[in-house]
């Protein structure tokens, strides 16, 4: 259908834009403006600052490069001198001072005096120290003795002041004594031996490690690591 | 479409379309912003870290200098390709300061596996023959040297007591495994600059040689022998070996004799080397003086039979014996042209007078024995010859003495009456004051304890047997009277 309006200019209703399209427009100039804005805000503000404080900690992190390059450098340097003495420790740490050892052993060989206590003698002596781990064994000391006497009670006098002594140390404690008598030789004195083993077996390389002053140290116990679950003590 | 609405749909599309745009410039915008500020905290967190890492760079190149200056004591424990070739000469020359030369030396060291990353092993064989005490004093030498040694295995065979007769002290048969490392560095240390680093250095000195005495292997002090015995060898001795001093004391005993003989070897080189009469004289003097004490004292161990133990008997004949006879010979065919020196026979009057007096009467004149060939020469000395006469007084002496006692004199009894001549029942035949028994021996006094005798030239006095020694007598007659 076609409307006329057929009234007079100075009656007729005036032509003015729409509310609804203003608003529209007003709304869309108001949208596009506020995103130009905060693009505008976000561009030479925000980022500008953002990017002069990457600039000043790129400048600081080059001027701090070269310590650090030379710092790592010196790390490396370290950790090599620290490898050969780790190397060190562990090839010295598994060192039996023999020469101690052997003059402890005389030492109580003579405690025996002439035959009061005990009058011990050895026939050989072979010492090993082949390390095994599957055995838990760390090296062994085996001797055959005599001991000149007709009593066998001499034969524990003497592993008892083995046991006590220092020679001991590094040893696990011997075994209870065995022995057989030999024949009697009329022509020494004494008469009448007993032979015997004397064996020992080494204790493990930190159960022996001794201080500057020749003392064995205190032996720290390794963590404990429970299988399930388990936390680290 | 009226063109009002045209441009209508125009309006929107195109605000649309700006409102994307602008929304796609934000977005990307503040991605970068996002991206820029990561990268902000990323950094601000390396430079952080950088700043932690970088305080402690003092302290790293102070572990730096400590660990060069260090590296050297490593390298001397575990040393250089070049040192293994010293080696060989180093054990030789330990062997030969310990008394003994290797039989085998053997190097293993193909058989081993390179160990670790900067250290090689080397193994070595040795085998030889010694005594416990020679073996202890090697040992400590290899174990005390700067280079780190290991003794791995070892064997020792003890000598059998049929060796014991040898010349020698009996040595055992040892063969140990020997183990040291040589430095083959695999990594490249190249050293980083630090400057300053003498003056750096020079201020931590003091940590340097505390971190290189730590790395250092602490060393054994063997202190030798002592006295005591060497438990491989056999310490029993014959039934009739006799007497019964401890081993201990037989070892003890020789030590200080051969020690002795040591200084008197000491001083008659020096002696024979001094540059000046007056010296010469002097050291000659004293060493009459200690070589007459340990002939004195030689002779008494001869005379005690006191050394059984085989090993000190051997080190006592050779050590001692041997030594003080060699000095002797060589000081007396210098002598010989003029006979003994004063200092030699006055030092054996003293030595002859002290037998006498602990009435070692023997070994009285075995100390004249060693002067006699040279009194002839001495004698028409004026200056010598009083002493040449007391020597010879005392010889005299201790002639008499030992000539008395083999003359034998059972003294029975004595018996005294009051007013009469005493008698002693000797031999079973009365006799009185002066008379003689035999050529030689006059009765000067009979006492009721003793009976004095005159026997050339010397009052010599025989006491009378107690009872109980007379029935000990008289039932060691009745035993030798059975068939």
């Amino acid at each position: 259908m076609i409307l006329i309006n057929l009234l007079p200019d100075e009656y007729r209703q005036k032509r003015r834009t729409p509310v609804k399209l203003l608003l529209a427009v007003a709304a869309v100039v108001a949208v596009n403006g506020t995103l130009a804005a905060y693009w505008a805000w976000t561009a030479f503000g925000v980022s500008a600052e953002v990017r002069s404080e990457l600039t000043v900690l790129q400048d600081q992190r080059a001027s701090l490069d070269p310590q650090v390059a030379y710092h790592r450098e010196l790390e490396k340097e370290s950790k090599l001198f620290e490898a050969r003495e780790k190397t060190l420790k562990e090839i010295t740490v598994k060192r039996i001072p023999w020469t101690r050892k052997l003059d402890e052993l005389i030492d109580v060989v003579n405690v025996g005096g002439d035959g009061e206590k005990y009058l011990v003698w050895l026939d050989d002596l072979t010492i090993d120290q082949k390390e095994s781990a599957r055995t838990k064994s760390y090296g062994t000391f085996k001797a055959t003795a005599h001991s000149g006497s007709s009593s066998f009670a001499h034969i524990a006098n003497f592993l008892d002041d083995v046991e006590r002594s220092q020679f001991c140390e590094d040893f696990q404690k011997p075994a209870p004594p065995e022995g057989s008598q030999t024949s009697k030789d009329e022509g020494l004195m004494p008469a009448e031996v007993w032979n015997f083993e004397l064996q020992l077996a080494l204790k493990a390389p930190e159960e022996r490690l001794r201080g500057p002053d020749g003392k064995l140290l205190p032996v720290t116990e390794k963590p404990k690591v429970e299988k399930k679950g388990g936390k680290k003590q | 479409m009226s063109p009002e609405k045209k441009k209508k749909f125009l309006f929107i599309g195109g605000s649309l379309l700006l409102a994307a745009g602008l929304g796609t410039l934000i977005y990307y915008q503040r991605e970068g912003i996002e991206q820029r500020r990561a990268e902000v905290a990323a950094l601000k967190k390396t430079i952080e870290e950088d700043k932690l890492v970088l305080q402690k760079t003092p302290d790293l190149v102070k572990q730096v200098i400590i660990q060069r200056e260090t590296d050297s004591v490593i390298k001397q424990i575990l040393s250089d390709e070049k040192d293994v070739n010293e080696l060989s000469r180093t054990l030789n020359r330990f062997a030969q300061e310990s008394g003994f030369t290797f039989s085998t030396v053997k190097d293993d060291s193909r058989v081993n596996k390179k160990n670790k990353d900067d250290f090689e092993r080397v193994s070595y064989t040795l085998s030889f023959d010694a005594d416990a005490f020679q073996l202890l004093t090697f040992l400590n030498k290899l174990e005390s040297h700067t280079r780190f040694m290991s003794i791995t295995t070892m064997k020792l065979q003890a000598a059998g007591r049929n060796q014991y007769t040898a010349d020698s002290v009996p040595r055992h048969r040892i063969t140990l495994d020997l183990e040291t490392y040589v430095y083959a560095p695999t990594g490249n240390t190249t050293e980083v600059k630090i400057d300053q680093y003498e003056k750096k250095r020079d201020l931590l000195i003091s940590e340097i040689s505390k971190r290189a005495s730590e790395l250092r292997i602490p060393a054994y002090e063997y202190r030798g022998q002592r006295a005591r015995r060497d438990p491989w060898i056999d310490p029993r001795v014959p039934v009739d070996g006799g007497p019964t001093m401890p081993i201990e004391e037989q070892i003890a005993l020789v030590d200080g004799l051969a020690e002795k003989a040591d200084e008197i070897t000491k001083i008659w080189e020096e002696a024979k080397s001094a540059d000046n009469l007056i010296k010469t004289m002097k050291l000659r003097s004293d060493l009459e003086e200690r070589l007459a004490l340990l002939e004195e004292e030689i002779r008494r161990v001869d005379a005690g039979g006191f050394l059984v133990f085989v090993p000190a008997l051997k080190r006592y004949e050779r050590g001692v014996v041997e030594v003080t006879r060699t000095v002797r010979d060589q000081m007396d065919s210098g002598d010989a042209a003029d006979g003994a020196s004063t200092a030699l026979l006055r030092e054996t009057f003293e030595a002859m007078d002290r037998h006498i007096q602990a009435q070692e009467y023997e070994l009285a004149l075995q100390a004249f024995n060693t002067v006699e060939s040279r009194l002839g020469l001495a004698d028409q000395d004026p200056l010598k010859e009083p002493l040449v006469k007391n020597i010879r007084e005392l010889r005299h002496l201790a002639d008499t003495v030992l000539a008395f006692e083999t003359i034998p004199l059972e003294i029975q009894g004595v018996a005294l009456y009051e007013g009469r001549a005493p008698v002693v029942l000797i031999n079973g035949e009365p006799l009185s004051e002066g008379e003689m028994i035999g050529e030689e021996l006059l009765i000067q006094v009979i006492a009721t304890d003793q009976v004095e005798f005159a026997f050339r030239g010397l009052i010599l006095a025989r006491p009378l047997a107690s009872e109980e020694e007379a029935q000990k007598q008289q039932q060691q007659k009745k035993k030798k009277a059975r068939p």
